[in-house]
């Protein structure tokens, strides 16, 4: 063992001060990170959906991205770091599947690829579309909405299962709200299936 | 005793009683916002307390927010005393989302991530006459609140301040209000009140709002951080109670339960920096909570979670599979997450049915919890 003398124990305070210096100096805050431009999130979804496909997982049916999200990274001395990574987050009907793609945009590459069956993820502004469509055209919708039909403003929820012996288990089912002003309509309670695209309306509970 | 001595916290307070007469027209006693550097983000936030007299600490905190993911906190640095430089406490902060189910199995939602959820533009009425509107256009709220007494010792004493930002979700019928607090004394507060409409067919039926915390807590950077649980110990066959404080789940990710008896809390330690008594730095996650929410869903069989830091995980609901590699939680980057419930049993005051519509809205129902800070300082701060 190493004993450490006077001028030792003084280079080790010296050294000691400095590091604890620097990991002060470490700490202050570094400039806020720009936003994710348009263009980024289209460049991360482009490489991520390419990712998909070279990895087999594109499967068949509908596919969307549903989320991006602009990963701050920790360097080496706990400082913001300067690379700009994206997570994509697509959602595949088939096996009702997200699938998580981390993007490295300064390299633009994917980096990490992760998949996980039936968790929450968000509802595609195009399968939003695709429910009102598909509601709107039906005919038992139209008349539960009645005379405020060219007044509402139709809103949605995503309904999420848990229990594999739900009949919802694994089906993208969206219920939408119909907004009157600031009031909704109690009915019709409107369940959409984007799985098997169809429209089945419950019972309102007064 | 020297009387004079103790005039210097009640001056502030005289000083901090000085009249605003806002816009709006009230008068009120409004604690001041710190003035924020020439040409600062609007994201970034600076607040000095006592916010009326000389800096004695300080919170200089960063937020952000996005579709789906409502507001959160990007970084949170804290000044322990006017001479130290910034401390990094929080990393990242956030809901991760909010789990609704009703009562008869169905529907089940989740109601950050269910669609393209907002933050709705807060209005004069939000802010009050003391607080102020953050961004273009303006979504979050930030006032500097009076907290109440902050310590009494016979006729001596002093109120306390917070920084409060927060902004409301719109997430089709039902608002939430996402609320995150600085306290002069170090301690962070986050909340989740629910709000406004209920659902549309199923007014009625009673139902759950769960706030799904993700804390990405880096106390004084993001190594050397250790996950802890401390639990009281006391029975009513004896007189005597101890406290013990072990590694969370013997020092590798996982899961734990909040025990009512026996007080328990999670607990993350620096294992590098001590104050000048020689302790850790330490910070206490308290839960504020009137039961504990137990779904079909695994995620929510438990009260804390305790990850190591990936930045990909960002899902509430994949807990399960983050912790199943069982990483160490100690000497390392931890992330903690914690789920606080809202029981809700409509009432008639949250509205009736009038013709083909429910009129009316349920009133702030507010849960979450406090991170104190537990030998940060050396002695009681903020004192005399």
């Amino acid at each position: 063992m190493r004993v450490l003398g006077r001028s030792g124990t003084m280079s080790s305070v010296i050294i000691a001060w400095c590091a604890a210096a620097g990991m002060a100096r470490a700490q202050e805050p570094r400039p806020i990170s720009t936003p994710l431009t348009s263009g980024e999130r289209e460049l991360a979804i482009s490489l991520a959906g390419r990712e998909i496909v070279a990895r087999g997982l594109r499967g068949t049916g509908p596919l969307y991205a549903t989320d991006t999200e602009l990963l701050r990274t920790k360097d080496e001395r706990g400082q913001e770091g300067s690379q700009r990574h994206v997570l994509v987050t697509h959602y595949r009907y088939q096996g009702d599947l997200a699938i998580m793609s981390a993007v490295d945009l300064t390299e633009q590459s994917v980096v990490q690829v992760d998949t996980a069956s039936h968790v929450p993820t968000h509802l595609a502004a195009e399968e939003f579309e695709n429910a009102r469509r598909l509601a709107l055209a039906d005919s038992r919708v139209r008349s539960g909405i009645g005379e405020y039909l060219e007044r509402v403003t139709v809103e949605a929820l995503l309904l999420h299962s848990g229990d594999p012996a739900d009949s919802l288990f694994g089906q993208r089912v969206v219920r939408l709200l119909f907004r009157v002003g600031r009031d909704y309509l109690t009915d019709p309670v409107v369940l959409v299936n984007l799985h098997r695209e169809q429209v089945a309306i419950e019972q309102s509970r007064r | 005793m020297d009387g004079r001595a103790n005039l210097t916290p009640w001056l502030s307070l005289l000083v901090l009683a000085s009249v605003n007469l806002s816009s709006t027209g009230c008068i009120r006693c409004c604690s001041r916002h710190t003035a924020q550097p020439a040409g600062s983000s609007p994201n970034e936030v600076i607040q000095e307390f006592p916010s009326r007299a000389s800096m004695q600490t300080a919170w200089r905190v960063r937020w952000d927010h996005a579709t789906g993911k409502g507001l959160f906190i990007t970084g949170a640095w804290f000044k322990r005393s006017p001479n130290e430089p910034w401390m990094r406490v929080l990393w990242d902060a956030r809901v991760a989302d909010i789990f609704v189910p009703y009562h008869t199995g169905s529907p089940r939602y989740f109601d950050l991530t269910g669609f393209s959820f907002n933050l709705v533009q807060a209005t004069p009425v939000d802010a009050g006459c003391c607080g102020r509107l953050l961004g273009t256009p303006p979504v979050v709220v930030k006032e500097v609140r009076d907290r109440g007494p902050l310590w009494k010792d016979d006729t001596d004493g002093r109120r306390g301040e917070e920084l409060v930002l927060w902004g409301t979700v719109d997430a089709a019928n039902y608002n939430y209000i996402i609320q995150y607090g600085f306290r002069d004394d170090g301690t962070m507060s986050f909340r989740i009140g629910a709000t406004a409409r209920n659902l549309p067919g199923r007014e009625t039926e009673a139902h759950m709002h769960n706030g799904l915390w993700r804390v990405d807590l880096d106390l004084n950077g993001f190594l050397h951080d250790a996950a802890l649980l401390v639990r009281h110990i006391e029975s009513t066959a004896g007189l005597t109670a101890t406290d013990v404080t072990a590694p969370f789940n013997g020092g590798l990710e996982g899961s734990a339960d909040w025990e009512d008896l026996e007080f328990l809390e999670l607990r993350v330690e620096d294992t590098q920096r001590t104050n000048a008594q020689g302790k850790r730095f330490s910070y206490d996650l308290l839960p504020l909570r009137r039961g504990s929410a137990r779904h079909l869903e695994p995620f929510s069989h438990h009260d804390f979670w305790v990850t190591r830091y990936r930045g990909t995980e960002l899902n509430y609901a994949q807990l399960p599979t983050y912790v199943s590699n069982t990483e160490s939680v100690i000497d390392n980057d931890v992330v903690l997450w914690h789920i606080s419930p809202v029981h809700h049993l409509p009432r008639d005051e949250d509205g009736r049915f009038e013709g083909a519509f429910w009129r009316g809205v349920a009133l702030l129902m507010w849960g979450g919890f406090d991170l104190r800070p537990r030998n940060l300082f050396d002695e009681t701060p903020l004192h005399p």
